[in-house]
């Protein structure tokens, strides 16, 4: 259905309360359409659709069967037809005003406008992508060039007796020291338990000095230890050794991984190319 | 003094607390006389479209207390928009036919969003109408409080048979926002029967209430610094003065003769501060006992403004409490809006204050608490140092679920009250009988506000745990000496009642145990770590405890330890001494973004406890698990020979120490700003520092699945075995934000239990 000038919508003065049929919400489109989430129905009718004249208007039945699915997502029924004609409405008005919006510019420095573009055009470099064909003995040696990604660390069981107040490495120490009598009662503040963790979560917490005393000390002994932020009282329970990846229980999860890096990399590559056509000036920083 | 606990104890006083009741008790056993009660649940900050909500409060109060459909269901359930913004649309029109009521029918084709001239017209639109409202009608709160909105929650609290009421999230004068109410003449015991119509009224008036809320709405009016309204209740000659109190109408301050009322003048923070003292004052007269006043969120908005309206430093807080003790004690430091971008709103850069961007004070939340709750020696023990009365609250401050529909189970931005977020609180209405025809059991506004007020609160997010037994007695000397078992066995069935304990030489949280220098003291918690799912829609595993190797579901947390913190009390500080006031430090999460971790040096000396540590810490190794109720775990311990003033607090969390990006060695919670996906702002205008998008992401979610929904269709069940497809993506891998960062990272807080020594500091705040 072209429109031009808009079609003979009811009076609006009939839409009242008392008018129980007619919804009110014509009297304010914008705030009920956001409500449905039509806002990115409206955007993206528009980025996709708007291929005419652009003083053309068409309400035509992908709008209609659009505004029925928003309006059964909302209210689980089917729009009766005051209900169809008054989001028929709503979506005028809203296509009007987004026009009338991009005349004016008012889409500029809006980052949520600009990150809904920038997510459509990657769809549509993502759709131009080809991935080129990969054999096994191909994706066995990216495997291996990748395997630190897979192999399973050596993990670390091991435990502190939490101490309260005094931290110091005097104090530490005396602790330790009533830790290996075995006086009963004397856990002080607690245990903190830690199970199966990496090298390199170790290190994260506690830094590497640490990290290198703790792995290296015999288990089942308490040990003061310093850490990056003072000293503390642990002892390793046990060590899981490192297991190897196998390339054949992970063959899936290896040619996703795969796929999605070579797919990152050829969408870098293709947004590289369209920068091309722009002349790029760079200001210095700010100091 | 000395602290010694061992397995072996523990295990002993599980077993006499399994074994008898009776076993090994007790020296004395005779009752507090305290009235009976239960932890009940419950949130007092959410949104409708009467404000800037999305929803109609009958879809609200549906979500919020309905135990079987939604099925999040709170015991009680406090309905509060905001002092005034946004202030067009009629929450009281429902959005179709299944929330139709006799009295508040569905009216097709018009809802929440219809606009008051829409439904009542603008002709019943009273007081100033300023231009913001336009031909929509801009309803002041105090109007639909008192004319909409009250009359709406009576009908519904009687038709339900649920514990309702109404209060405010007050724009404050001076400060961020508060959560409070007056329930004075709400809910009457008159409605003990009471005969509901079976047919609507007008529009202007569909149920006709039997009680009121005449004085918060008057509060609204009065005090809100939304209501700029002039009209003094729109011919109800309302006035504001406090007897007794010259800056109630002092011009200085910007006292209105026509408006009967303070509407500050510059600087605005300063004098808004003084007109929300003047809040206290009138509350304190007029609703000593029917009236609380909670800071909400406080540390968003910056530190305190001299010129504008931000936030709180401590003074502020200690001015409310010294003023009005009995109605403002407590802080909701907390946040809502778990799900958001930026984790309940905080985040860096937040605030321009002085054409400085400056951070939410701490610069974000921690494990979902603000700094001044979360942090361990900051501004919440320092206010517990001195003895005090204030208590910690949480809250959903519900508005919407972001990019999705209220029906779905995903959120980017909100969770709906009792989704998330609970305050369990100890309502005691075992003295109920005799008041009105209803069962005894029926819980009132007088009641909730008391249970707020006594401090005997515990806040928990995801359902960590739904019950805790917090409970400390004199171990000796006589005649109230008592065992550590007997002391554990008293938890462990007050624990499995619900309730708290009821012994002389015993107190729980929000109770002070007076005790002789010397004395020892024996501490009891026994928690409930509820078994099967909680209400998270992702069954995939949790990616936060994947970094270290834990296997655990999103929506089947498990708690991983339970800290106790202790702190020294050394009295109240005296207003106008230096260590009255004191700024948080507004780069507190700097050292946070290289690694490091920032020190309470840099904290003025009022804003801190540096006595406040954690004295013990229990899990599964050291914790007794009750064999006939393997979902309740005991811990106990003694404190040997007090002599001095002391509090005790717990915190407790999923989350074991030294996991990436959210505890750090000491399981302290790490910001949130690492699960933040929004873009930060620069620092000041033409800075060029800001941060994009995704900047601070660091936690990986991985799991594909295959019952992961789009994000355009509505998704109303559960099981969602993957990452969700609104996680922002980083070099191709979904990163954890959003819901998912909130589901991932749980806590629980409680409220303290005060030990004062005798002849040392006097525990002040609680009698």
């Amino acid at each position: 259905m072209p429109v031009s000038p808009p079609p003979p919508f009811p009076d609006e003065a009939k839409f009242s309360p008392r008018h129980a049929n007619v919804p009110s919400w014509l009297r304010e489109p914008l705030v009920h359409f956001l409500v449905l989430g039509g806002l990115l129905f409206a955007l993206d009718h528009t980025l996709v659709g708007r291929t005419d004249n652009p003083r053309t208007i068409l309400v035509d039945a992908k709008v209609d069967g659009e505004a029925r699915e928003v309006f059964k997502a909302s209210r689980g029924r089917e729009p009766n037809e005051a209900e169809l004609y008054a989001l028929r409405r709503v979506w005028l008005d809203n296509e009007v005003l987004y026009r009338e919006g991009l005349a004016l510019g008012v889409d500029k420095g809006d980052t949520a406008i600009r990150e809904r573009v920038i997510f459509k055009m990657l769809s549509i470099v993502d759709a131009g992508l080809k991935l080129p064909p990969i054999d096994d003995k191909q994706l066995r040696e990216w495997f291996e060039k990748n395997r630190v990604k897979y192999d399973e660390p050596a993990r670390y069981d091991f435990q502190e007796a939490v101490l309260s107040g005094d931290r110091s490495e005097a104090a530490t120490r005396a602790f330790v020291e009533t830790l290996h009598k075995g006086t009963p009662g004397e856990l002080n503040a607690g245990l903190r338990v830690f199970k199966g963790r990496p090298h390199s979560n170790i290190v994260q917490g506690y830094g590497e000095e640490f990290a290198k005393a703790l792995e290296e000390s015999p288990p089942g002994e308490w040990h003061a230890q310093r850490t990056r932020d003072g000293w503390r009282a642990t002892r390793l329970e046990s060590i899981t050794p490192p297991k190897p990846a196998v390339y054949e229980t992970l063959r899936g999860v290896v040619l996703q991984d795969w796929t999605d890096a070579i797919m990152a990399e050829q969408r870098s590559a293709a947004v590289r190319a369209l920068t091309r056509k722009y002349t790029v000036k760079v200001e210095p920083v700010n100091k | 003094m000395s602290l010694g606990v061992s397995k072996s104890q523990i295990a002993l006083a599980v077993l006499a607390a399994l074994g008898a009741a009776t076993v090994g008790i007790v020296a004395d056993t005779a009752s507090a006389d305290k009235a009976e009660g239960k932890y009940v649940a419950g949130d007092f900050h959410n949104h409708t479209t009467c404000s800037d909500g999305s929803i109609s409060m009958q879809k609200l109060v549906k979500k919020a207390t309905d135990k079987v459909d939604t099925p999040f269901g709170l015991d009680w359930f406090v309905q509060a928009g905001h002092g005034n913004s946004g202030g067009t649309r009629n929450c009281t029109l429902v959005e179709d036919a299944t929330l139709s009521t006799p009295a508040y029918p569905f009216i097709p084709g018009t809802g929440p969003q219809t606009t008051w001239s829409n439904s009542i017209g603008i002709a019943n639109v009273k007081g100033d109408q300023p231009g913001t409202g336009g031909v929509n009608g801009y309803m002041w709160r105090w109007q639909s409080i008192q004319e909409y909105q009250y009359p709406l929650i009576e009908y519904l609290s009687t038709l339900k048979n649920l514990p309702l009421f109404i209060g405010l999230e007050s724009i404050v004068a001076g400060h961020e926002h508060a959560s409070m109410s007056v329930i004075t003449g709400q809910i009457p015991l008159a409605l003990d029967p009471a005969n509901l119509p079976t047919s609507p009224g007008p529009l202007t008036a569909r149920y006709t209430p039997l009680g009121n809320a005449d004085g918060l709405a008057q509060w609204a009016y009065c005090f809100d610094a939304g209501v700029t309204d002039t009209s003094r209740g729109g011919g109800q000659h309302w006035e504001c003065s406090v007897p007794g109190s010259a800056n109630s109408t002092s011009a200085a301050l910007g006292f209105n003769a026509a408006a009967q009322k303070i509407i500050p003048v510059a600087p605005v923070g300063t004098n808004g501060h003084l007109k929300t003292v003047e809040a206290m004052k009138w509350m304190v007269q007029f609703h000593p006992t029917g009236s609380y006043y909670v800071p909400a969120h406080l540390e968003r908005a910056g530190p305190f403004n001299p010129t504008g309206n931000n936030g709180y430093n401590i003074e502020h807080l200690r001015d409310f409490n010294n003023t009005a003790p009995n109605v403002a004690f407590g802080m909701e430091t907390q946040p809502g809006h778990g799900a958001s971008d930026t984790r309940g709103e905080y985040t860096i850069r937040r605030n321009n204050i002085g054409g400085i961007n400056t951070d939410s004070v701490g610069g974000t939340t921690y494990g979902g608490t603000g700094v001044y709750g979360a942090q361990i020696g900051g501004v919440w023990d320092a206010l517990l140092g001195e003895g005090r009365n204030f208590w910690f609250f949480a809250s959903s401050d519900w508005h919407n679920r972001g990019s999705f529909g209220p029906d779905d189970r995903r959120s980017s931005q909100d969770f709906f009250p009792g989704e998330y977020q609970r305050n369990y609180t100890m309502v005691r209405n075992g003295d109920n009988e005799g008041k009105g025809n209803r069962s005894e059991t029926k819980l009132r506004p007088q009641e909730i506000v008391d249970g707020l007020r006594s401090g005997n609160n515990f806040a928990a997010s995801g359902q960590l745990i739904d019950r805790l037994a917090f409970v400390a007695c004199i171990g000796n000397p006589a005649p109230h000496g008592r065992s550590n078992s007997a002391v554990e066995s008293m938890a462990v069935n007050a624990a499995l009642d619900n309730t708290d304990i009821d012994h002389k030489g015993c107190v729980t949280m929000g109770e002070k145990l007076v005790v002789s220098p010397g004395s020892d003291i024996v501490v009891a918690i026994v928690v409930r770590d509820p078994s099967g799912t909680n209400y998270s829609p992702y069954s995939f595993n949790n990616p936060s405890l994947a970094q270290v190797g834990i296997k655990q579901p999103l929506n089947m947390p498990v708690l991983d330890h339970v800290d106790v913190i202790r702190g020294m009390v050394t009295g109240y500080k005296t207003p106008g001494t230096n260590d009255y006031s004191g700024q948080w430090p507004n780069d507190w999460i700097t050292p946070y973004l290289s690694g490091k971790t920032p020190t309470l040096a840099t904290v003025p000396a009022g804003a801190k406890n540096t006595t406040a540590a954690v004295i013990k810490t229990f899990n599964d190794a050291t914790w007794a698990t009750l064999s006939r109720e393997p979902e309740f775990k005991a811990m106990t311990f003694r404190i040997e020979g007090v002599r001095a003033s002391q509090y005790l607090r717990l915190r407790g969390t999923n989350l074991p120490p030294n996991v990436p990006f959210e505890t750090d060695a000491d399981g302290n919670p790490l910001p949130d700003l690492f699960t933040n996906p929004a873009a930060v702002s620069q620092t000041k205008a033409g800075a060029n520092d800001g941060f994009p998008a995704n900047n601070f992401l660091r936690i990986p979610c991985t799991v594909t699945g295959t019952n992961v929904p789009a994000n355009g269709v509505t998704f109303s069940g559960t099981g969602i075995d993957g990452c969700p497809n609104h996680l922002p993506v980083v070099n191709g891998v979904k990163m954890v934000a959003f819901d998912v960062a909130a589901w991932a990272d749980l806590w629980f807080y409680s409220n303290p239990i005060y030990i004062e020594v005798t002849g040392s500091s006097t525990v002040a705040g609680v009698k």
